[in-house]
């Protein structure tokens, strides 16, 4: 994922002469933008609080600039100046966030994150895009720099999923048909049909996903998988029909349980809804292929619970 | 302006910004009032604007860190004409647009400052985005010495000295006391000038920041200053103008009776 958001951040840099990158400490997510455009360039160091806060000033003389950083650190130290400086006024800033869920393993609590979703999800102006895969980001990107407002990008690692690794190294990924290039604002997209159970995804369970629905197919049981990329807002009038035409409802994130895409799928449909993410409670530092099966995350869990509900 | 003049204007905006301060149920008058000579000094004699053209590409730009006198920024800006004077009535009322702290949908503010320590990453921002354009345009921000207690300010300075921000000033209103009591006794801020030297600023050092000539003078030693910000650390009385409320720690963050806003009017009385 942060290749493609390097390269795709060079194609907006040289197309949107406006945009401007503000990072803290983390040019090895910016590739070549940082040699490219190094005077559209700012490293503010370990200080969150103050890009977010500086990333405004950009905005007020009408630039646009990207504020990059480690999700559990630009969400959760900076997140009064995201309030108040940033969604308040509704400057056009966009925050993207690289390491959210298991992203930083063996790192540990500290460095994995949670709980962002929720945190901008409850923030008015701000709008969340949880893209889950390299087409899908690109488009986002685009979407991101022609519509105004703030807007978080959460951008975690599709190499640790199980058909990842392809897309990481550069080469097309076996179910990229599947994104959609086109990504828009509130718009969700049924990436497969299925009548007897639906799971609702975002990021990189949308992959996971597919594979559990393939593997509830060998037993009988056809599950609608939605890619719901755009968490806010959120395709409310997909969401509503799935709910009424499908009994069965499931939200599959890498998130915390709490106030997430489970919840803001739960306030749509008033129904009830398994929540499948990361249950109350920290992480802990170890593989992130290890630390998904521990939590739950991994196809064969997703599996597990999803074919119990049915 | 004749510093006559500059006084008198200072004598208005305080009647004015107090109306509307205790109309509005605001608190604060005492750190309002510390605050006037600066204002008036930043809006009538050193800044560049168009009040017919807000965003104008030559315009200075003023960032109010210290939220809680925006009534007195207000009170400047409805005098100037950046709005109608009558919206002063509307201050933190509901439906009306003049919030209770730095909104930037009000015209005249480019951004507002809703928080402690916010202030100067927001001056930080314009500085660094028009030096990044090659613009010559000023960089104002308007900090208490409360704030400075907050980290963010720090981020914010070791950052401007980092990026040899010539174009950031600024302003210290350390009238001494903050909501709570003295800052000594708040939490002790420790040396200022040694505490922005050791960030990489220059320091000016305004030993009266109720008297025009120091602090226009300070402003002019800023601008000579190159690839350096500078902060001008005012000394101020905190509620001055208002003898009953002059130095007292209990005025900084305290609102106004009726009966103090009526005698108020009567030290103002040469002005209506």
């Amino acid at each position: 994922m942060q290749e493609v958001f390097a390269s795709n951040l060079v194609e907006l840099g040289s197309k949107y002469q406006n945009l401007v990158v503000l990072n803290g400490n983390c040019e090895q997510y910016l590739g070549e933008f940082a040699s490219h455009f190094s005077e559209r360039n700012f490293n503010l160091g370990l200080a969150e609080s103050n890009m977010v806060g500086a990333s405004c000033g950009f905005a007020a003389l009408g630039k646009v600039p990207f504020v990059v950083g480690n999700s559990a650190f630009l969400i959760g130290k900076a997140w009064q100046q995201i309030r108040n400086d940033l969604c308040y006024p509704n400057l056009n800033v966009k925050i993207i966030g690289f390491g959210a869920g298991f992203d930083n393993g063996p790192e540990g609590a500290a460095m994995q994150c949670f709980e962002d979703i929720a945190l901008m999800r409850s923030l008015p102006n701000m709008k969340v895009v949880v893209p889950s895969g390299p087409r899908e980001v690109a488009g986002a990107m685009e979407a991101m720099m022609r519509d105004f407002g703030p807007t978080y990008l959460r951008l975690s690692s599709v190499s640790a999923g199980v058909l990842g690794h392809a897309a990481s190294h550069g080469t097309r990924a076996p179910h990229s048909r599947l994104e959609t290039a086109d990504f828009q604002f509130g718009r969700g997209v049924v990436v497969r049909d299925g009548s007897d159970i639906c799971l609702f995804t975002c990021g990189k369970m949308v992959r996971r996903c597919l594979q559990v629905a393939k593997m509830l197919a060998r037993e009988g049981i056809e599950a609608r998988v939605v890619n719901l990329a755009s968490v806010k807002p959120l395709d409310v009038q997909l969401v509503e029909r799935c709910g009424k035409e499908i009994e069965k409802c499931v939200v599959v994130e890498e998130h915390s349980v709490i106030g997430g895409l489970g919840a803001a799928v739960a306030e749509v449909l008033g129904k009830k809804v398994m929540r499948i993410g990361v249950a109350d409670t920290f992480g802990e530092s170890g593989r992130v292929e290890l630390l998904e099966r521990k939590y739950g995350l991994d196809v064969e869990s997703v599996f597990e619970k999803v074919r119990g509900a049915c | 302006m004749t510093n006559e003049e500059l006084q008198q204007k200072a004598a208005e905006i305080r009647l004015e910004g107090l109306k509307a301060l205790h109309r509005a149920g605001l608190e604060y008058s005492g750190s309002c009032m510390s605050v006037v000579e600066i204002l008036v000094a930043l809006y009538y004699e050193v800044m560049k604007y168009d009040v017919r053209r807000p965003g104008s590409l030559e315009q200075d730009y003023l960032v109010m860190g210290k939220g809680q006198a925006v009534a007195m920024q207000y009170a400047i800006l409805a005098d100037l004409g950046f709005f109608d004077k009558a919206e002063m009535r509307h201050l933190a009322k509901v439906n009306g647009v003049l919030q209770g702290r730095p909104y930037a949908k009000v015209p005249g503010v480019t951004l507002g400052n809703l928080g402690h320590g916010n202030g100067l990453s927001l001056g930080l921002g314009l500085a660094l985005c028009l030096q990044m354009e090659r613009k010559h345009n000023k960089v104002f921000t308007v900090l208490g010495d409360g704030e400075l207690q907050d980290g963010q300010i720090w981020e914010a300075a070791q950052a401007a000295a980092h990026y040899k921000l010539g174009n950031l000033i600024c302003i210290v209103d350390d009238n001494k006391v903050q909501g709570g009591g003295l800052t000594t006794s708040v939490l002790e801020p420790q040396s200022i000038q040694g505490k922005f030297d050791a960030f990489g600023w220059k320091v000016i050092q305004v030993r009266n920041g109720h008297d025009y000539d120091e602090l226009i003078g300070a402003v002019q030693r800023a601008y000579t200053t190159l690839r350096k910000p500078v902060c001008i650390w005012a000394h101020t009385v905190s509620g001055k103008g208002i003898g009953f409320a002059e130095g007292k720690p209990f005025y900084q963050s305290a609102g106004l009776s009726d009966q103090e806003m009526q005698e108020i009017q009567s030290i103002f009385s040469n002005v209506q």
